[in-house]
């Protein structure tokens, strides 16, 4: 009988015990693999969402430049806006190639519970958006009375282009000019119309939300922003800027995750030790015997190790099979967190990442296996059998 | 016998193996203590520091104003500056008592400490009530009040002429020290505002304004008016209570997802816990065999081994707490090397309802864990745990 087979058996004797000590381990493991495709998951699709984006900076409301920026990108109202002044100053800078103003506006629909999100747009955003795609009917607006729908607005509205579309709250009537394609957005859930009509549905004329800006070349970054920054009522937000502060942010926040993800791996392989070493105690006979119809030290030492690894082991593949399938849960959890969450998934299991964790769950199993299997090494045959 | 002193039998059987489990418990619960006495310290800490700021509303330039916040409260080189002319404009807005001009700058001196220059006028000690000053407020140029800190580490007397630590050349004479304040004004250096805007370079400007209200309840409309005066267009004004409530909801936001973390932890240090009761029971089967021959019923086997758990938890719970409270220094400077807005005053806070919470934990987490071996031991059967000598 090899000293697989017989660890496997050793386990397998005393199910319960076991199987609770691998639970403990599991969960550990789980949170552990949870916090590492997290944070690498987040970093890869902030990136890839600013990137998409193909602007390098925004001028936005006095306030706090990252939360406005953050509120414009994912589609929520601010509180302060910007005289449209702004845009014709950046519009003036040699710097900026594009300039495309926006102004974003919540309108509460109290009797459908909800909160519909008008943005106001003018020709300039289809050149910053090149992704946009419609599923139906028109690209652009063409006339001032022109709705285009995301799809879930367009849904939840039940209108397809060239329907009609009235606005009980603000009074106006709509031609549905246009329907985009689920893009997986925030864009999904809005209804854009032109700017004008935006500044006189909400009595905003001559003001902005935010203004998006593409630099001729992302070189002049620097200087742009500094001419920009003068510009009365307006500041500006690099993205890169922006990016690093929230990478701060959720650093900072998962270096705590994980200094108590590490409480949890710490707690379970006290669970480990206490489990192996009731196994040597509780076999003391068994491994006296087997000492004495010629094992050899090493080879009681290595039955011990052996059940340690198996252990371990299936705690760790248990854990990821945990985080794969509690995952999705838990990523709408963190994602209520996190100034900016980018659409898409954030979590990204990769296959480094599942070997590291499983890895470090039987790493730091086979120690806290090292002094059972000591003991039962040390172990005198003869003693033991006459203390029977 | 009593019944406790049963249940605490199992040290001395195994002293090993119970040892292990309560450090388990007693880590699950320092994670927990400390991580309460953190939420409660990091909001104490920011509440205080606003107060002894001493002003309602914070005008600064343009730029993040959690940033500024921070800057104007810990002292720092400013990247951006005001311009005085604004003074008058915010000082004409209805509704404001005074408003302080601030020029701040910090250096660092050749032995690698950061000196932190402030400049301001007599104004400041309207908003700043709780000094006590030994000596005199700068009266002329070249006069300089030190924080109590700044003082003692320079080894600065009244009416002495220093030279300024970080600038070059530069001498000044002490007119007064601050008394200890325990906030970062103990460690600025306090000159004349002309004065300090002179010794950096940058006349007629300004770092921040501090202002003051007649009526704190007349915030917004006071914020409202200062927006809207010409300046406003310039400068970010920054109202101080909103400061605060943005930072307790981030902290608020977080303490959700790490008390699951913590619940994590919990959960597997219960694990642990059941298990070794568990292990207890069946190397015990034949004890609690015999204990039932003799009279015992199924209830007291149930409440011994319940016990039994309880103990070793609340055992866990009070080792963590001692630890964790012995150890909080540690995870204190740990904790604060990485957050961005870190208050002066002590980070980990504990209160008693807080030790009481992590023992209530530790009562609950014994009590559920100690559920499913004190049902295994309540149904040894006596005379099957006998006759094999309890072997299952």
């Amino acid at each position: 009988m090899s000293i697989l087979r017989l660890a496997f058996q050793n386990l397998v004797h005393r199910p319960l015990r076991n199987i609770l000590t691998v639970i403990g381990l599991a969960v550990a493991i789980a949170v552990l693999v949870c916090l590492s495709a997290f944070g690498h998951g987040y970093q890869r699709a902030l990136g890839a969402e600013l990137d998409r984006m193909g602007l390098q900076m925004m001028l936005v409301p006095l306030g706090c430049p990252y939360d406005a920026a953050a509120r414009v990108l994912k589609g929520r109202p601010l509180e302060n806006s910007l005289p449209e002044s702004a845009l014709e100053a950046a519009r003036r800078d040699p710097a900026v190639a594009i300039a495309a103003p926006l102004l974003m506006v919540a309108l509460p629909r109290p009797d459908a519970g909800r909160a519909d999100m008008w943005v106001g747009l003018d020709e300039t955003a289809l050149a910053l958006k090149p992704w946009w795609r419609v599923s139906a009917g028109e690209k652009w607006f063409s006339n001032d009375d022109s709705v285009i729908l995301g799809c879930d607005a367009a849904e939840i509205e039940l209108r397809s282009p060239g329907e009609l579309f009235f606005s009980p709250e603000t009074g106006r009537k709509f031609r549905v000019a246009g329907v985009l394609e689920r893009s997986g957005t925030s864009d999904d859930s809005l209804f854009f119309v032109p700017l004008r009509t935006a500044q006189q549905m909400f009595n905003q004329s001559n003001r902005l939300t935010a203004i998006a800006i593409r630099l001729r070349d992302p070189a002049l970054l620097h200087e742009a922003s500094v001419r920009l920054q003068r510009i009365p009522g307006a500041q500006v937000v690099t993205l890169t800027e922006m990016m690093g502060t929230f990478l701060n942010l959720v650093g900072m926040v998962r270096t705590l995750l994980f200094s108590i993800a590490l409480v949890a791996i710490t707690v379970s392989v006290l669970g480990v030790f206490n489990t192996l070493l009731t196994a040597v105690v509780e076999r003391t006979n068994e491994l006296a015997v087997m000492r004495a119809i010629g094992a050899s030290r090493w080879q009681i030492v290595g039955l011990i190790t052996t059940e340690a690894l198996l252990l371990t082991g299936a705690g760790g593949i248990a854990g990821v099979l945990l985080a794969l399938a509690a995952g999705h849960g838990i990523e709408n959890l963190v994602k209520s967190f996190v100034p900016l969450a980018p659409d898409g998934t954030m979590m990204s299991p990769t296959a480094p990442i599942l070997f590291q964790s499983v890895l470090a769950g039987v790493v730091v199993g086979v120690l806290a296996g090292l002094y059972p299997a000591w003991r039962a090494g040390r172990l005198q045959p003869a003693e033991a059998l006459k203390a029977e | 016998m009593t019944w406790i002193e049963l249940s605490l039998k199992e040290w001395q059987r195994r002293p090993l193996r119970t040892g292990v489990t309560t450090a388990g418990v007693a880590i699950a619960i320092a994670a927990l203590f400390s991580l309460l006495a953190f939420q409660r310290g990091y909001r104490d800490g920011v509440r205080n520091e606003l107060d002894r700021l001493g002003a309602h509303v914070l005008v600064a330039p343009k730029g993040c104003p959690y940033d500024a916040a921070s800057m104007a409260l810990h002292g720092a080189s400013w990247p951006c500056y005001l311009k005085q002319t604004y003074l008058d404009e915010v000082r004409a807005v209805r509704g404001v008592a005074t408003a302080a001009p601030v020029f701040m700058a910090a250096v660092d001196d050749a032995d690698g400490t950061q000196a932190v220059y402030v400049g301001v006028e007599t104004n400041i000690l309207a908003l700043k009530r709780g000094w006590r000053i030994e000596g005199n407020f700068p009266g002329r140029d070249g006069d300089l009040l030190a924080g109590a800190e700044a003082a003692r580490r320079n080894g600065w007397q009244v009416g002495s002429t220093v030279r300024l630590p970080g600038l070059r050349e530069q001498t000044g004479r002490v007119t007064g020290i601050l008394a200890a304040t325990r906030g970062a004004d103990d460690a600025f250096i306090y000159l004349r505002l002309a004065d300090a805007q002179r010794r950096f370079n940058h006349p007629g400007e300004l770092t921040h304004i501090l202002v003051r209200l007649a009526d704190p309840n007349d915030l917004d409309n006071a914020v409202a008016q200062l927006r809207g005066c010409d300046a406003g267009l310039a400068m970010n004004v920054v109202p101080l209570a909103h400061v605060f409530h943005t930072i307790q909801s981030l902290v608020n936001s977080t303490r959700l997802l790490l008390g699951c973390i913590a619940l994590v932890a919990l959960l597997v240090a219960g694990t642990g816990v059941s298990n070794t009761i568990l292990m207890a029971v069946a190397e015990r089967r034949r004890d609690i065999g015999v204990m039932r021959a003799i009279g015992a019923s199924r209830r007291d086997i149930f409440r011994l081994i319940w016990l039994e758990t309880v103990q070793v938890c609340v055992t866990g719970a009070v080792l963590g707490v001692a630890a964790a409270s012995l150890a909080s220094h540690a995870v204190e400077t740990w904790v604060r090397s990485r957050l961005p807005f870190a208050p002066t005053d002590a980070l980990i806070h504990w209160e008693w309802w807080i030790v009481a919470a992590s023992l209530a934990c530790a009562v609950i987490l014994g009590s559920v864990a100690g559920f499913l071996p004190a049902w295994h031991a309540a149904s040894v059967s006596p005379t099957t745990a006998i006759r094999t000598g309890g072997r299952t």
